[in-house]
């Protein structure tokens, strides 16, 4: 196939020396002829022959075979170019770069272009469109689970308060048991107390009847002590009159002695006599006051007898008020007896209707138990399905990112901006931690983002803050650590092309995360350095 | 009658004036009688009670406490106006003492009382009751 | 015994009497009886009747001892001892006193 141009102009050639030499061998004869002696014309006629010929040979047969060679040749350097492009894009298709392909579909045959241009949008539409249903299918496995799990835990708390309730409900139904017991006893004591009430009564009635017994003497004793006191006051008065009296017939005596002394010796015998009155007046007197002592006492005694009666009475009548205010309250307290002893016999009988009832409770809580119990592990298996539904979305979204998109969604595409952005600085890694920066923050769902160099050792690398804060970085992360072994490494040193790796344990968080390494170029097309990003498998719904 | 009777004795009136005793010469008083209602008279001295009528006549009572200084006693039961005689013998007048009370009729014998002149007071002597003032009216005349 | 006959007044705590014969006049002057005199003039209490026969002992020297006034002498009216007085002569209880110019200017 190759050789089939050079052959083609060959055989035209071929053509031609073949004329020539037919001409040749023709002229060689016609010579002989002539000088054999055949006709000068005829030689002259083949000459013009064999020249004509050979004319038109070169015209219409060498020259468009030489043409068409080199058309062919042309032709053959198309198809070449455009198997090569084909055999590229095909690779870029095999490696799911969708972005390569279209780009270098641009290239094909105008309708070849558009059908690769038409099929990579399609399949890239496809990717995208996966893409967000299976983040649509993660957040809403993710919004079930959360339910799943908030359920779970809010039956589990249920099952945690039935099981209280229930408890307490047993309680109660022994409370209502015991206050059933306790009011059938109260009854009982209510209906002796009233029987005792009733004795009480009674006898506070004749308590009553005694203490106003009691009251009566004491106003008699206390009118005969104000009869004492009045005729106490009237001797009084008389004593009186018999000290004025004793007084008087006093200085009727002195005065006696005074008339007897002026009467001189005739007077002497009368002055006796005067003596022995005024003896008697002071006599009467004494005596008068040996009444009056002993009248003080006696009217003292009546005063306190008075005094007596009088506190007696008041506190007869003390008691005789208490005593109606005893009766009046053993009254009220034997209808409250009495009533007591009814509503004791009403508690008991609600208190066993409240027992049955709260059995029944019970049993009923035994049964809503089960059930939440039951309802609690088909939350759990409910959550576990959604766990595996969300797993199943982080493959989904694995597999539709081992595409290359022109999406703001295709970590590739992300990866590659920021490698392109980075190879125009390649050499140039002064500014790299502040851009390692801008990307940390710019890509919530990455943990780190780093760079090492075409020798895979590390040159600069930012760890997102949303995961480092609160915790240690790992020992194995520094710049200067050569990441040469890394699968990641490799593959894009070997291959000069992103690639996204497998789920693996963080070693920042220890929770599941993958790699999306991409290699730097240096504008002449150098690998300069290798750019990795570690994505949270539990935040990739961000992306 | 106490006190020493015997030859030359004379009989005195015991009367009680606030804390003291003091004999009055029995031949000195009128009348002993109740306290007679005295009306006092503006200006008087304070020996001076007042007026009072006597069986009809005007009589000027005087406080015998106060005329021998005596610090006043309790309050007296029995008070009583003694009616007796002042002045000298040549111009007696008629005047009544008031007294707390009139104990007795008590001899004396001159010896037995001490001289000790002041004003009404004519001397101290002993009795039963403790001792006396013995008194003399007479010196009241004097102005 | 004397047939002149006396107003007897009282004035303070005492009774006092007063020849009629020299009393000018009787005035109310409100609780009060104003006696004129001739020169003088007493301002009784009270005006307690008219004594007639009213026997007047001389002031004794116990009287004058004890009592400085000038007075007529010492009677009984009516049971109630009363001193007797000149109305040329009245003692200061019955003599209007300094504070008392109505009366004051009158008997001087």
């Amino acid at each position: 196939m190759e050789d089939e141009p050079t052959s083609t102009a060959s055989h035209a050639l071929f053509g031609l020396l073949l004329i020539a030499v037919l001409g040749l061998v023709g002229l060689a004869g016609l010579s002989a002829g002539q000088a054999h002696g055949a006709p000068g014309w005829l030689l002259d006629g083949y000459l013009a022959l064999g020249a004509g010929i050979l004319v038109h040979n070169a015209v219409f047969v060498y020259l468009p075979n030489r043409r068409l060679q080199k058309e062919l040749a042309r032709v053959r350097k198309q198809t070449d170019q455009l198997e090569e492009l084909l055999t590229q894009a095909s690779s870029q298709l095999q490696f799911g770069d969708l972005v390569a392909t279209l780009r270098l579909s641009t290239r094909l045959p105008r309708r070849l272009a558009d059908a690769f241009s038409a099929a990579s949008k399609s399949l890239g539409a496809l990717v995208q469109q996966i893409q967000t249903s299976s983040i649509e299918v993660a957040g809403a496995g993710n919004a079930v689970h959360a339910t799943a799990s908030e359920l779970a835990s809010g039956s589990s708390q249920q099952a945690a308060a039935v099981v209280e309730i229930t408890a307490t409900m047993e309680e109660l139904a022994r409370t209502a048991a015991q206050i059933a017991v306790n009011a059938a006893s109260q009854a009982e004591l209510a209906a002796q107390s009233e029987a005792s009430g009733n004795t009480g009564a009674a006898a506070v009635e004749q308590a009553l009847a005694g203490v106003e017994e009691v009251q009566k003497r004491i106003s008699g004793i206390a009118s005969r002590a104000d009869v004492l006191g009045t005729r106490s006051k009237e001797i009084y008065r008389v004593l009186d009159l018999i000290t004025e009296i004793a007084q008087e017939t006093h200085i009727l005596s002195l005065n006696a002695a005074i008339e007897a002394a002026a009467a001189g010796e005739h007077g002497r015998r009368f002055s006796v006599v005067a003596d022995e009155v005024r003896r008697l007046a002071q006599r009467s007197q004494e005596s008068v006051e040996s009444v009056r002592t002993l009248l003080d006492e006696f009217a003292g005694s009546i005063r306190a007898t008075v005094v007596s009666t009088e506190e007696g009475g008041k506190e007869a009548a003390g008691v005789l008020e208490r005593a109606r205010a005893a009766a009046a309250t053993i009254d009220d307290l034997r209808g409250a007896l009495s009533d007591t002893a009814r509503t004791a016999k009403e508690i008991s009988l609600a208190t066993q209707q409240q027992r049955t009832a709260s059995d029944q409770v019970v049993l009923t809580l035994k049964e809503v138990s089960q059930v939440i119990q039951r309802m609690a592990e088909g939350l759990k298996q409910f959550s576990g399905t959604a766990e595996r539904l969300n797993q199943l979305a982080l493959s989904i979204q694995l597999l539709t990112q081992s595409f290359h998109l022109e999406s703001a969604r295709s970590l590739k595409h992300l990866a590659e901006g920021w490698a392109e952005d980075l190879g125009t600085q390649s050499g140039h890694w002064g500014a790299l931690e502040g851009r390692l920066e801008e990307v940390a923050l710019a890509c919530p769902f990455v943990e780190m983002v780093y760079v090492v160099d075409a020798q895979g050792a590390m040159i600069g690398f930012s760890v997102n803050r949303e995961w480092a804060t609160g915790r240690q970085l790992p020992a194995g992360i520094a710049v200067g650590v050569n990441y040469a072994d890394r699968p990641w490494f490799q593959a894009v040193s070997r291959d000069r092309r992103t690639i996204l790796m497998p789920l693996y344990d963080s070693l920042l968080t220890g929770q599941k995360c993958f790699t999306v390494a991409t290699p730097i170029s240096s504008s002449a097309g150098a690998l300069v350095g290798v750019l990795g990003l570690d994505v949270n498998a539990r935040s990739w719904t961000k992306i | 009658m106490t006190s020493g009777s015997g030859e030359g004795a004379v009989r005195y009136l015991l009367l009680q004036a606030g804390e003291v005793l003091c004999a009055l010469p029995l031949n000195q008083v009128r009348r002993i009688v109740r306290a007679l209602p005295v009306q006092p008279l503006p200006g008087a001295a304070a020996e001076l009670l007042g007026l009072a009528e006597f069986s009809g006549e005007p009589l000027p009572v005087l406080d015998l406490a106060a005329l021998v200084g005596a610090p006043p006693g309790a309050q007296p039961a029995f008070p009583v106006t003694v009616v007796a005689w002042a002045g000298p013998p040549a111009g007696r007048e008629v005047v009544g003492l008031t007294a707390d009370a009139a104990l007795e009729i008590v001899e004396l014998a001159p010896a037995a009382v001490v001289a000790a002149p002041a004003g009404v007071v004519a001397g101290e002597a002993p009795v039963a009751r403790g001792a006396a003032r013995v008194l003399n009216l007479e010196a009241l005349g004097a102005p | 015994m004397s047939d002149a006959a006396y107003f007897v007044l009282r004035r303070g705590s005492a009774a006092w009497a007063i020849a009629r014969s020299s009393v000018r006049g009787l005035a109310r002057r409100g609780e009060r009886i104003d006696l004129a005199l001739e020169g003088a003039a007493i301002d009784a209490d009270a005006v307690l009747g008219v004594a007639a026969g009213m026997a007047v002992t001389p002031p004794g020297a116990v009287l004058r001892r004890y009592w400085p006034e000038p007075c007529a002498g010492l009677a009984v009216w009516a049971g109630l001892p009363v001193v007797v007085v000149n109305a040329g002569e009245l003692p200061a209880p019955l003599r209007r006193s300094e504070g008392d110019p109505q009366h004051g200017r009158r008997t001087h």
